[in-house]
């Protein structure tokens, strides 16, 4: 009939979506987590990088989920980076990281995603400080998140309030960036002033988090005080280098054969006013 | 080689940073202190950007041997999909 354009409709596929799971020396916490994950979160794929975890916590990994066991410990950057190749690699849509302490809530990565799929911004952050919270931390780590806070303020023009928040969604063209290239040391607030200036969209949305409850944390008192300062230098350098290095990664194509193939890699030109220089896979 | 070739110039010229160090009205000593210094800073950053690239290029090639492990199953057989006591969704 005219007008009617039901056969034409085709409904658009769920994204799929890729819990990635960084531990170290978790064992005490893993196995609830994961399982939590599951129950809460059937529909998501989870993946666990184990960054050269020397305590059993690999085997304390429900059977059925995919480890990616990194040969010897890259830190939380080069962790997050493996998820997210592996994101790239297996074409999924969004990634969404979740911490193997416990403190991230399975429960508030549905909204986590949500407020993804509404194409608003490109990464979300799970901030623990953007409502009123019961969440408690050290004088130290409130002072970092402080100063931290007004550095990006002034340098990105964000007014993020957890900005060291790990808990975290991306869309597919984040993941690529990542793929691609992702902060080692600190990465948390590095990326968002390279996202940034990159041209990507950043925003924050309130969650709730538990106190961490098994291991220990890697930012003592001294740590602290070198981990603000070091992060500082780390982002006034970021004004004065490229956003984000160009080049290829390994990424899956929509439409071929499931294996990997070197994908193009486009950034965004629009905000950042640059070219786009698409990198033709030879 | 850029380095280098300072040394290359001292070879034909020896007598170069004494009189380099006359018109500028600085002690050899010290001119000879400052060029060796400078020497050192240019191999050490050389060497250091090497190193940086090299470990880039060695985490991309660690996170990549560890997805293809996963790959090709040959993670421990508890962690393969399917396995036996997979949590129900």
């Amino acid at each position: 009939m005219p007008g009617d354009h039901s056969h034409n409709f085709r409904p658009t596929p769920a994204p799929r979506c890729l819990v990635i799971v960084p531990v170290f020396n978790e064992s005490g916490s893993i196995r609830k987590v994961i399982l939590r994950l599951c129950r809460a979160l059937p529909q998501f794929d989870v993946l666990v990088v184990d960054d050269g975890s020397t305590d059993d916590t690999v085997r304390q990994v429900p059977g059925g989920i995919p480890v990616v066991s990194l040969p010897f410990n890259l830190g939380i950057g080069g962790a997050m980076q493996t998820g997210y190749r592996y994101a790239a690699l297996h074409g999924y849509d969004v990634a969404v990281q979740v911490d193997g302490d416990g403190q991230h809530r399975p429960s508030e990565v549905c909204r986590l995603v949500d407020h993804l799929l509404e194409d608003k911004v490109d990464l979300v952050i799970g901030s623990r400080f953007l409502a009123e919270t019961r969440y408690r931390q050290t004088v130290i780590r409130r002072f970092g998140s402080l100063v931290l806070r007004a550095v990006i303020r002034i340098l990105a023009g964000l007014d993020l309030t957890d900005c060291t928040s790990g808990f975290r969604s991306a869309n597919r063209k984040v993941i690529l960036a990542f793929a691609h290239w992702y902060p080692e040391d600190y990465p948390e607030p590095e990326v968002v002033l390279l996202l940034r200036r990159a041209g990507y969209r950043v925003g924050e949305l309130a969650v709730r988090m538990r106190h961490r409850r098994t291991g220990r944390s890697s930012i003592g008192l001294w740590r602290g005080l070198f981990y603000v300062l070091k992060v500082t230098v780390c982002l006034l350098l970021d004004l004065v280098r490229d956003p984000w290095p160009s080049g290829k990664v390994m990424c899956h194509v929509p439409g071929h054969l499931p294996e990997p193939v070197p994908g193009d890699l486009r950034w965004p030109a629009a905000a950042s006013g640059r070219s786009q220089t698409p990198h033709v896979q030879a | 080689m850029l380095i280098g070739l300072p040394f290359v110039g001292l070879a034909f010229w020896p007598n170069g940073v004494g009189w380099i160090a006359e018109n500028l009205r600085i002690q050899y000593n010290t001119l000879a202190l400052i060029c060796v210094s400078v020497f050192l800073f240019l191999v050490v950053f050389e060497l250091l950007t090497i190193v940086s690239v090299q470990d880039q290029k060695i985490t991309a090639l660690a996170q990549l041997v560890a997805i293809l492990m996963e790959k090709q199953k040959l993670a421990e057989p508890e962690h393969r999909p399917g396995a036996a006591d997979a949590p129900a969704p």
